[in-house]
């Protein structure tokens, strides 16, 4: 009887908690919404050990989610060119601050994306918001018209 | 022990009815309770038919009902929306429609045009305050300011069909055709995308070194898995900013979004757009607008093979 007991309540606690995890999703939203609602940026600084893992440019995409005062409560990296990368990131976007929410519960939170790209010249990197560069030739891709023109 | 044995039975007892206690309270917080949190497709206490519409502006006087429309920039269903817009616009004679943007917008008149909205007025408007939690928002008053109807989020063929007869339209003219069939679906992309290719055409167009850049705009982990040899990975969601910056805007787009043509009817009847309709109107939007899209639904042609890689040239499109 006991036992049945045990495992009653722990079940319940198991669904409950199945329940809770579930409302946890969070809304998303685009980058340049993302982007508008920046109060404060730390631009990520380029580790010299990433210059063996970059030829010329690299992607890095992070996925952030903000609170309702607009503080990051998370950040993860989703494609970069080397761990020392993410490493910097990361530790630039914990840093960032976004305009607080008005109108929404105190729980509320918002993620989105984050682009970045590395951009080697020489013996020197850094990494830079996308409004920063114009046409960005990525490592391991050649725009294809200009690959018909060269042939 | 015995007291012990009793202690243990007792705080087992307790929790159980703590822990039904919780379930109860956040089921009934979670099914019967307005919702308060922030959604793509909202609900708002403040916001349904039959409640005074307290905007602060005075956009009202008029003797015609007045249809709202909450825009806002970077708003993916409101991109989506933008052939139902241009329908709403052939009935501003009978109804004054209202673009609304939750803050100044200098290039406003231009997305609004983007989306094919012929507006009688557009207005800055506090969407915290008018209970309008997520874009679009669709609200129809009448010249009083009390609220007809509200519509969240991108509109299904039936609520399209609705607000357009709330606007004065015959039951003939507000029909809007539920995508039942790819032919449907075709003739809405194909305004925007003019040319669709099949695999074996893009695979003729890379043997031909054709010019074109074929795009897989599909998630990553869906990209990892397998992908039509020589595209590249730009997830539709970060195409707006990573696009502009990866793709020369006048080459040949050929996007690849996987194709399906169930999958295509299936996603239609929830009231959600595909992908590849997604892909094809936005991507357009974005200024790319030498576009095609892959409509093949051999998903066996997908391949990460490294000799498909290596014979095709690594990540660029055409060869």
């Amino acid at each position: 009887m006991r036992k049945l007991k045990v495992l009653v309540s722990a079940w319940l606690l198991l669904w409950a908690c199945c329940l809770y995890g579930d409302t946890t999703s969070v809304p998303y939203t685009s980058e340049v919404v993302i982007r508008d609602m920046l109060i404060k940026k730390v631009t990520p600084v380029f580790p010299p050990e990433a210059l063996a893992s970059v030829r010329h440019a690299a992607l890095i995409e992070a996925h952030i989610v903000m609170n309702v005062s607009g503080d990051v409560v998370d950040a993860t990296i989703l494609e970069s060119p080397d761990p020392s990368v993410n490493k910097a990131v990361l530790q630039a976007l914990w840093q960032w601050k976004f305009k607080p929410f008005t109108g929404v519960s105190k729980d509320f939170k918002l993620a989105g994306k984050l682009t970045f790209y590395c951009i080697v010249d020489g013996k020197s990197g850094r990494i830079v918001n996308p409004d920063e560069v114009g046409i960005v030739e990525l490592d391991g891709r050649e725009p294809a018209v200009s690959k018909e023109k060269a042939r | 022990m015995a007291r012990i044995l009793k202690y243990l039975t007792v705080t087992i007892n307790v929790m159980c009815v703590v822990v039904l206690a919780f379930v109860l309270w956040f089921v009934w917080q979670r099914y019967t309770k307005p919702g308060q949190e922030f959604s793509l497709f909202p609900t708002h206490e403040k916001l349904h038919a039959g409640a005074k519409l307290d905007t602060g502006l005075s956009l009202l006087a008029s003797d015609r009902p007045t249809l709202f429309v909450a825009l806002n920039k970077g708003c993916h269903y409101c991109a989506a929306s933008s052939a139902f817009y241009e329908k709403v616009s052939q009935y501003n004679k009978v109804a004054k429609v209202v673009a609304l943007f939750p803050n100044t917008v200098p290039d406003a008149s231009g997305y609004v045009q983007k989306l094919n909205l012929k507006t009688d007025a557009m207005a800055v408007a506090d969407y915290s305050k008018m209970g309008v939690l997520g874009t679009p928002t669709t609200i129809l008053a009448d010249p009083r300011g009390k609220i007809l109807g509200v519509w969240n989020g991108l509109l299904d063929h039936t609520v399209q069909t609705e607000v357009l007869k709330r606007l004065g339209a015959s039951d003939e003219e507000a029909y809007v055709p539920a995508l039942a069939d790819t032919v449907a679906l075709a003739s809405i992309a194909k305004p925007v995308t003019e040319d669709s290719y099949t695999y074996a055409q893009v695979k003729e167009m890379q043997a031909l070194h054709k010019a074109f850049t074929l795009v897989d705009v599909r998630d990553r982990s869906q990209y990892g898995n397998g992908h039509l040899p020589g595209a590249i990975n730009i997830p539709l969601d970060e195409f707006e900013v990573r696009g502009p910056h990866e793709i020369k805007k006048d080459s040949l787009l050929i996007v690849d979004c996987s194709y399906c043509s169930e999958c295509e009817v299936k996603q239609r009847s929830s009231g959600l757009p595909s992908l590849c309709t997604m892909s094809a109107q936005l991507i357009d939007k974005y200024g790319f607008s030498n576009l095609a899209l892959v409509y093949d639904e051999r998903t066996g042609a997908r391949s990460l093979s490294a000799e498909n890689e290596a014979a095709h040239g690594g990540h660029s499109g055409g060869q």
